[in-house]
């Protein structure tokens, strides 16, 4: 679709961070109608298309993120790539029913599954801990913006200024942790 | 910085791989003998995990408001037919 592919004309990773919301809805749309056939042959529901399908964005953008996606055709080629390595995870006993391409089968697709209870429980601290330090972290280990988008995006007036708050913000995250007594054991599963 | 956010700095280059060979030995050696600065290791490798964690979460939010535009917006109706299509054609 046209959305689509003006939004690919850009680098990837500068246009999801710009306009995350336009990306995806112009993908979603785009790429989901595919993502629905390929689960209704395997035998699922549209609710199976589309647990799946957001499953499969969610690792799309982690590898964009980490500039770790080698996309050889379209982005949502290679999103149709990840919703299958997905299925067949999902529904193991029909893995021999999917074909895959060669550089679909080669593919590193993370287990979106792998949650423990310690880092929920983590998560509640931080979230309560303080939200703009939460955000501020969130932007530079899970979005991987640069420095320079950082002191941008939080109004820094340097990027000097950006790492530094960076790092008070761990600092404060893990005082938070310390003063509520809690060890690395109770994180451990 | 202080002494403390220096620490902080020097313990992410550490996680993210980026001290090099030699300083990588020595940040090891350190940790061996201050237990102190081993358990802050570990803290700062769970918190950015935890950290990720918030940041899928986050994601998962933004994507199930899109999918809830797609399915039930006036203007998406040429979108859900076509997904009717797929999952109702046997029928």
């Amino acid at each position: 679709m046209e959305a689509t592919a003006t939004l690919e004309r850009k680098r990837p990773a500068d246009t999801m961070f710009d306009d995350r919301a336009a990306f995806f809805e112009a993908l979603y749309e785009d790429a989901f109608p595919a993502a629905a056939r390929f689960v209704h042959r395997m035998g699922g529901d549209v609710d199976d298309a589309r647990d799946v399908f957001q499953d499969a964005l969610i690792v799309f953008y982690e590898k964009l993120a980490a500039r770790n996606a080698h996309i050889e055709t379209s982005h949502k080629a290679y999103l149709l790539g990840i919703c299958k390595h997905l299925w067949v995870r999902k529904a193991k006993a029909k893995s021999g029913e999917v074909s895959f391409e060669d550089w679909e089968q080669s593919m590193d697709v993370p287990d979106m599954n792998n949650e423990h209870l310690s880092a929920r429980k983590l998560l509640t601290l931080l979230e309560n801990a303080g939200q703009k330090c939460l955000d501020l972290l969130k932007s530079f280990y899970y979005d991987r913006l640069s420095i320079q988008q950082v002191a941008t995006r939080f109004g820094f007036g340097s990027e000097r200024s950006a790492t530094v708050q960076k790092y008070k913000c761990m600092e404060r995250v893990r005082n938070e942790v310390k003063s509520k007594g809690w060890l690395y054991e109770d994180f451990t599963d | 910085m202080r002494t403390s956010l220096t620490e902080i700095a020097q313990i992410e280059s550490y996680l993210q791989g980026k001290l090099g060979i030699a300083a990588t030995l020595l940040f090891e050696a350190r940790m061996l003998l201050e237990p102190s600065l081993s358990a802050s290791v570990k803290l700062q490798k769970i918190i950015s995990e935890v950290v990720t964690l918030y940041g899928r979460k986050q994601l998962r939010k933004e994507i199930q408001m899109i999918d809830s535009k797609l399915f039930q917006a006036a203007d998406k109706t040429d979108f859900r037919r076509e997904i009717d299509q797929i999952f109702n054609k046997d029928q």
